[in-house]
């Protein structure tokens, strides 16, 4: 299984210099002077000028793209006159607010969804079958700002259960933390949840059809080893490759729920970085959320030999 | 042989398919006994119902399907009437099974030691490593070559014969009464035929528990069972002690597949058929089912079904409308 | 089979199947219907325009006048909906021809010419796997808001979801028999494509449009709703719910009623897509 795990490494290499490169040339393809709008609306002339000099603007472009490149194995993500400190900063003391909002909906959206679909699998055509689909369509119909919206207004204002708005760190207060947090993931992991258990019904209809389901009830075993045991694993195999696909909705949702609890978070960075159209806040953040789509993309394929002996073995 | 009781007592079993508001009988009015250490073949085409009867023991048949009428006893426990946890019990411990696909019906993403170590823990009360123990004993009893190392293999790392091995060491882990072996060779090749086979011969006699082979290859059948019970359309045609059902069987329906059988054994020229199909449970006629195959038949035949009635000695049955008739002339097909 | 019986043989499988048993397709299909007249018809069926401001009827609540109540500027909610929806729907329509027309051309291009198939779909994995939204996002950002780039930002983001499944379909049907007849008789791969192996795999591009429209919308809604989308004044649905924020707890209609709307058009586009998979062939529950 190692030798799987380095090979997978590997061949991500090539494709994150694919995607470094992608970030350096679309920024090439905006249209007008860079350096202008990287000093921003209100530079002055020596300022724009400054600028060039210092980002190297006025250098041939495949100087600039070494220089980009070697920038980024040393973590250097360019620097944001707008904001007037590294991007790479910038990222970093936001990341905990997006990886908590991130994971705790990805949590969320798979023990809902996979449960979900389980049910309705097993208790295919009842009227649980019927309730939880239902449920898997709203979640992935509704459109999440809206859902967000309507969720503070009933829970924040009305009921006053949780906070409208605004992020408290885990070391601050664990339970504050929480609070806040739970509409946002919710919101968030909504539209994954219903994905999720809308394909993990099928799957999970599917295995219980096999015949080594057959198998393990000859043995006597019981419905809850059979359903849970036997099918589930064989079941979460295509249900992981959803899971990772959910991580995409789940980072564009990011930027969206973000914004409207004021989580102070990446997405709401980029946010900012396309209305002030700050470049090198949007190069880098692209960037940073590609290579972390990469990553996620790897862990799920190691996860996926893990789970499946066949894949191990090849 | 006989005894108090036997270990397996069906009688006028009806097993019905129920789709569209309708319901079609699948296996009609069939009866068998078993006695412990019995070896008995049930033989048929496909559409027969022979798979049916076995799942019906078991208590797995499709939700589709429904036992109709008649009782199943085992051990004089009425199963029919069971309560799954009952049933649960009694599969793997008490009745296990083999079926036909070794390749789909092991779970791939477990080790095939843990499969059979399951069913052990499933129904013992013993720790992992007893567990484990036993695994490698049986691993060793039905001839997989070491033993040790096999456990951990998953099933995609083992050839179909090995794997059907992995099967029979599960179905006989728990030390059960009845072993039903549904088409097991038949996914296999043919030299891994003979093998298995074999095998369960060597099992059966080492550890006296009684098989139901079931099979549409009616040679292979007799090499290893000492009862055969022939089955067409969902009902009996014949059933008698093998040499019986080879040498003497006036059976139209039987004497047709002996004939196909040798004939291609003996490498004919021209392979003897039974002509026509056998008939879908919706057109099932009202009369015999075989009627319009059968080269004897008579108008009788189309009208009548033919009861099961006792034909010759060692509970020698048959059901066919001519069948002392044909005996006298002992015409060959 | 010439193109006559492919084309029949696909609606016959069409009509024998449809029954009450569809309900998905029909409940869905009546709701949408719904929503498309009322955005075609109803501009022209209110009294009032979605820009028309009063300073007088400001922050109205839902009343016999104003049906889903006005907003800051005094405009009537209700025809801003109707108007947002020419717009929302708009976009949709434009974006699945656009994914469909580029996800035609990839797919078949990818399913009949072997050598053009691994390059073309490792390029549709790199586009599909990147959040759609994102992308969509990205080019709005280096291009600039407006309704056009809108379009052309997810049109593209769509395209390899219906190259995927195009080129499966055609992967398939240019084994069958009917497709050597062709090219045994002179046909070259532009005529065999477009006549032969297009019509039959059809079905699942079809169902998979519906599903594009349903996440068109919901990506519109969510560009206008943070500022990336088709420009102010023009009302769309997003951009109604964004101005509605600012007074969510006082004046919570102005995000109730285009937030619903868009729930229902998506639900019932969604539901459609489930209804036309299942009536098509469950065989494509797996492609799609």
């Amino acid at each position: 299984m190692h030798r799987y795990i380095l090979k997978r490494l590997l061949s991500a290499i090539p494709v994150l210099l694919l995607v470094s490169i992608a970030a350096f040339v679309l920024i090439q393809l905006v249209p007008g002077d860079a350096a202008a709008i990287i000093a921003g609306a209100d530079a002055s002339n020596d300022e724009v000028e400054f600028v060039r000099q210092q980002l190297g603007l006025d250098r041939p472009w495949p100087l600039r793209l070494q220089d980009w490149l070697v920038g980024l194995t040393h973590g250097d993500l360019g620097y944001s006159y707008i904001l007037n400190r590294p991007v790479t900063e910038a990222i970093i003391e936001r990341l905990p607010v997006t990886l908590s909002l991130a994971g705790l909906s990805i949590i969320f959206a798979t023990v809902m969804g996979v449960a979900l679909g389980v049910l309705a699998a097993v208790f295919h055509r009842s009227w649980i079958d019927a309730i939880a689909m239902t449920v898997a369509l709203f979640g992935v119909s509704v459109p999440n700002f809206w859902f967000g919206l309507v969720a503070i207004l009933i829970f924040a204002v009305g009921l006053g259960w949780f906070p409208p708005g605004g992020y408290v760190s885990p070391t601050e207060s664990f339970t504050g933390w929480l609070q806040a947090m739970a509409l946002p993931a919710l919101t968030l992991g909504t539209a994954s949840m219903g994905q999720i258990s809308r394909f993990s019904r099928s799957v999970m209809l599917e295995q219980l059809g096999q015949d080594y389901v057959r198998t393990a009830r000859a043995k006597g075993l019981s419905q809850n080893n059979v359903i849970g045991r036997h099918a589930l694993k064989n079941a979460m195999i295509p249900i992981l490759t959803v899971i990772g696909i959910s991580f995409s909705l789940t980072m564009a949702g990011a930027i969206i729920v973000e914004s409207v609890f004021s989580l102070n978070g990446l997405g709401r960075l980029m946010l900012h970085g396309i209305q002030r159209r700050d470049y090198p806040v949007l190069q880098g953040g692209m960037l940073f959320v590609a290579f972390s789509f990469v990553l996620i993309n790897l862990l799920v394929d190691i996860l996926y030999s893990w789970l499946d002996p066949r894949v191990r073995y090849d | 042989m006989s005894q108090e009781q036997p270990l397996l007592d069906v009688s006028d079993l009806t097993i019905a398919l129920k789709i569209g508001g309708k319901s079609i009988n699948i296996v009609d009015g069939v009866s068998f006994r078993m006695n412990a250490g019995d070896r008995l073949g049930v033989v048929g085409e496909s559409g027969s119902g022979k798979s049916m009867i076995s799942l019906a023991l078991m208590g797995l048949l499709p939700d589709v399907m429904q036992l109709e009428a008649g009782s199943i006893r085992f051990q004089g426990e009425a199963l029919e009437s069971a309560s799954p946890a009952r049933m649960r019990q009694i599969r793997g411990r008490d009745i296990s099974m083999v079926f036909q696909e070794p390749a789909t019906a092991l779970n791939p993403v477990f080790t095939t030691g843990s499969q059979v170590s399951e069913v052990l823990r499933e129904h013992e009360a013993i720790s992992a490593r007893e567990a484990r123990d036993r695994t490698i004993e049986l691993f060793r009893q039905v001839g997989i070559p070491a033993p040790e190392r096999r456990i951990t293999d998953y099933p995609h790392q083992m050839s179909g014969g090995m794997r059907q091995r992995v099967m029979i060491a599960m179905a006989l882990a728990c030390r059960p009464k009845l072993l039903i072996a549904d088409e097991p060779t038949t996914a296999l090749d043919a030299t891994i035929q003979e093998q298995i086979i074999d095998l369960l011969a060597e099992l059966q006699d080492e550890t006296g528990v009684s098989v139901m082979l079931i099979s549409h290859d009616l040679p292979l059948v007799a090499d290893f069972a000492e009862r055969i019970m022939v089955m067409y359309a969902g009902r009996v045609a014949e059933t008698a002690q093998a040499e019986t059902i080879f040498d003497t069987s006036q059976h139209p329906y039987t004497r047709g597949l002996i004939a196909c059988a040798q004939g291609l054994e003996l490498g004919a020229a021209r392979l003897p058929t039974i002509e026509g199909q056998v008939p879908s449970p919706v057109q099932f006629p009202a009369g015999c089912r075989f009627a319009t195959r059968c080269p004897h038949a008579v108008a009788q035949c189309d009208g009548v079904i033919p009861q099961l009635h006792p034909i010759g000695p060692d509970g020698h049955v048959a059901a066919c409308h001519r069948i002392d008739e044909l005996k006298t002339l002992e015409i060959a097909s | 089979m010439t193109e006559t019986t492919a084309f029949r043989s696909f609606s016959a499988k069409l009509s024998t199947k449809l029954s009450t048993a569809h309900w998905p397709l029909l409940i869905g299909g009546v709701i949408f219907a719904l929503i498309v007249a009322a955005a075609i018809l109803g501009p022209f069926l209110t009294p009032y325009g979605p820009e028309d401001t009063s300073l007088m009827d400001r922050f109205q609540g839902p009343s016999w006048a104003h049906p889903f109540g006005t907003d800051s500027f005094g405009r009537d909610i209700l025809s801003r909906v109707l108007h947002g929806g020419h717009v929302s729907l708009g976009i949709g329509l434009a974006v699945i021809v656009i994914s469909a027309g580029l996800g035609i051309l990839i797919g078949a291009a990818a399913g009949y010419f072997p050598k053009l198939d691994n390059p073309i779909m490792r390029v549709m994995d790199a586009g599909e796997a990147f959040p759609t939204l994102l992308m969509a996002i990205a080019l709005a950002a280096v291009l600039g808001p407006g309704i056009v780039n809108v379009i052309l930002a997810l049109g593209i983001a769509y395209a390899p979801r219906t190259a995927r499944i195009v080129r499966a379909s055609i992967l398939v049907l240019s084994q069958q028999q009917f497709v050597e007849a062709a090219r045994a008789s002179g046909a070259g791969p532009v005529r065999i494509i477009a006549l032969h192996l297009l019509p039959n795999a059809m079905a699942p591009v079809v169902v998979q449009m519906t599903f594009i429209f349903a996440d068109a919308v919901l990506a519109e809604a969510a560009l206008s709703f943070i500022g990336v989308g088709p420009p102010p004044p023009a009302p769309t649905w997003g951009n109604i719910i964004a101005d509605g924020r600012t007074y969510l707890y006082s004046a919570s209609w102005i995000t109730m009623f285009p937030g619903l709307a868009i729930f229902l058009t998506v639900l019932s586009l969604n539901l459609m897509g489930d209804g036309l998979r299942d009536l098509l062939d469950p065989r494509l529950k797996k492609v799609t």
